[in-house]
């Protein structure tokens, strides 16, 4: 195997694989704009189930930030940096191509962010991608390889809340002026949560039900700025990190998870 | 665009061969061919590799040695695995024919430490921080599954996770036989229980983990301010060769700056970046500047590290600040 690998140019197998994929999809070679830069071959699948119907175009400006190697699946921290370029964004949708649970998060956005940070499970070595949709139906999708180096993220014991079970749902907050990649706001909280994925078995062979937050949102005095639909691909004790560059006074956290619990931080003291 | 897709087949390419060149390791590489370096009358020193556990290097990326004396032998760490412990004590005993008495394992980490089953079969006393004891009862076998991971079956197999049969909270005075040794506790930097040991005769000091000459000091279970001020007490210390736990030997007239300000800039890089805002994807995706670039491993320990030091202050910055539930 390994030396058949050797005797191969990589131009060559790349010229293989090309000739390959046109001939299996030849809608892919007049559409070059939805191409997967990653080449994946399942982006199809993900893209209608995750994205819909609207046109999608995978543009480099949508940066994703992830360490360039994963040692802890549990806890890998992603950095999205959405640039202000890109004008009115409607949502962004976070995806692990090869995890179980593929969408991490999905944001309604009723204000401008310009970065989202948070701290997510991955199974195992996968395209992540940042898809951001755009006030005329279009996706912007940016991606990033993550190479995981001791897979597991979901499945595997380990990376749990560092909290005890009474503080379920508690909310610490954050706020650092002119923080953001703009030097605008930027808003970090963290809520304690075991955020279990239900794919973990115990050592004694017992399985740990599925148990999330599934919705999170945040307000100020001026109203709902945002809402995320979540699920337990994010890590333990989730800290998101959010650059708001019109965050008002009177800051306030909200969340539910899959038992129906509600958690609401009140309205948090401003900064400093 | 194809120029595009051609750099990632190669990459995709790169990526699955590199996997199936890590799959086999052959089992005549399964030897660490360990040479004893005698670096002062009675004093060795098998040196380690300058890398990360690695499938090649069976984990031998850790300096260990021995003090010969009159009527006995002290080993200095136990090494990786049983492989490594077996071959050591082989190594020493084609070097004198003196009894093997005691062995001081400087801290708890498996580099160091997975080795004490073998020394322990060979009747030997193996001394060790009551604290790192603990934390080798508490977490060795996740640590050892960790190591096995990375360096595979081949190297592992027979290694099995074991615990000192002495323990040792104040300095003490082991006599060798006209050659008294000195083993010094030092808690709180490192690990929270180091031993080092000061051979008189020689004026060398084996200075475990709490020195990295060259290469990127590790951090999980550190306090960096207690290791910052070791490190002072340390380089006071009247020694003319300083064998690090990793990287090469160092003389009196150097200094042990290598591992200070490596540690120093953890701290700072982590503490702004805390105060700041600073996810900890931002800071593991910037350029490690000069001249800590230069350390070996340190791309993967500098990750790790701030992995670390993040949990920590965040984990602080969160309990100082408004929570509510
Ligand atoms: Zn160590």
């Amino acid at each position: 195997m390994a030396k058949l690998s050797v005797t191969l140019q990589p131009s060559a197998i790349a010229a293989f694989f090309a000739l390959f994929t046109l001939v299996l999809f030849p809608h892919l070679g007049n559409a070059a704009q939805t191409l997967d830069p990653l080449a994946s071959t399942n982006w199809l699948d993900l893209q209608e189930e995750y994205l819909g119907e609207g046109p999608v175009e995978f543009n480099s400006s949508i940066t994703l930030l992830l360490p360039p190697e994963i040692e802890n699946s549990h806890e890998v921290p992603l950095t999205v940096v959405i640039p202000r370029t890109l004008g009115d964004v409607q949502e962004v949708v976070i995806l692990a191509e090869n995890n179980p649970i593929q969408q991490v998060l999905r944001l309604h956005l009723h204000r401008p962010v310009h970065s989202l940070s948070l701290t997510m499970r991955l199974e195992t070595s996968t395209p992540v991608r940042a898809a951001v949709l755009l006030a005329d139906g279009k996706w912007l999708v940016g991606s990033q390889l993550a190479h995981v180096l001791s897979p597991g993220g979901c499945s595997a014991p380990g990376g749990n809340s560092g909290g005890e079970v009474a503080q379920v749902g508690e909310i610490a907050f954050k706020q650092f002026e002119n923080g953001g990649i703009y030097k605008n706001d930027r808003l970090k909280f963290r809520i304690t949560h075991p955020m279990d994925t239900g794919l973990v078995t115990k050592a004694n062979g017992e399985s740990v039900p599925a148990y999330y937050i599934d919705r999170i949102s945040i307000h100020d005095g001026s109203g709902l700025l945002l809402e995320f639909d979540t699920q337990a691909a994010m890590s333990a004790d989730p800290v998101v990190t959010i650059d708001v560059p019109e965050l008002q006074q009177n800051i306030r956290v909200m969340a539910s998870d899959s038992k129906g619990l509600e958690f609401d931080s009140g309205e948090l003291p401003t900064a400093q | 665009m194809i120029y595009c897709k051609s750099l990632i087949f190669f990459f995709v390419a790169t990526v699955l061969f590199g996997l199936s060149h890590f799959s086999g390791v052959e089992a005549e590489t399964t030897r660490y061919k360990l040479e004893p370096d005698m670096i002062a009358s009675g004093v060795f020193v098998f040196w380690g590799k300058q890398e990360s556990f690695s499938r090649e290097n069976g984990a031998n990326i850790v300096n260990t040695g021995f003090i010969v004396g009159r009527d006995a032998i002290l080993a200095i760490d136990t090494g990786p695995t049983r492989l490594y412990a077996e071959e050591m004590i082989e190594a020493i005993k084609a070097v004198s024919p003196l009894p093997i008495r005691h062995a001081v394992v400087t801290h708890h980490h498996g580099d160091h430490a997975f080795g004490i089953q073998t020394f322990k079969k060979n009747n030997i006393n193996i001394l060790m921080h009551p604290k790192a004891k603990n934390l080798l009862a508490e977490e060795g076998a996740v640590l050892f599954g960790y190591l096995e991971n990375l360096i595979g079956l081949d190297w592992t197999t027979g290694t099995e996770v074991d615990l000192p049969t002495s323990l040792l909270e104040k300095e003490r005075m082991i006599d060798l036989g006209q050659r008294p040794v000195l083993i010094i506790p030092y808690e709180g930097g490192h690990t929270p229980g180091d031993l080092v040991i000061y051979d008189i005769t020689s004026k060398t000091l084996f200075a475990g983990d709490l020195v990295f000459n060259g290469r990127a000091a590790t951090i999980p279970h550190a306090d960096i301010s207690t290791w910052l001020d070791h490190l002072d007490t340390l380089e006071k210390q009247d020694w003319e060769s300083l064998i690090p736990g990793h990287g090469p030997l160092l003389s009196k007239n150097q200094a042990l700056d290598s591992t200070r300000t490596y540690l120093a800039f953890l701290r700072e890089t982590a503490g702004a970046a805390i105060s700041r805002g600073t996810t900890l994807a931002e800071i593991m995706t910037t350029v490690i500047p000069s001249p800590f670039d230069q350390l070996a491993t340190v791309n993967s320990e500098f990750l790790r590290a701030m992995t670390t030091l993040f949990r920590q202050l965040e984990d602080e910055q969160f309990k100082s600040s408004p929570s509510t539930k």
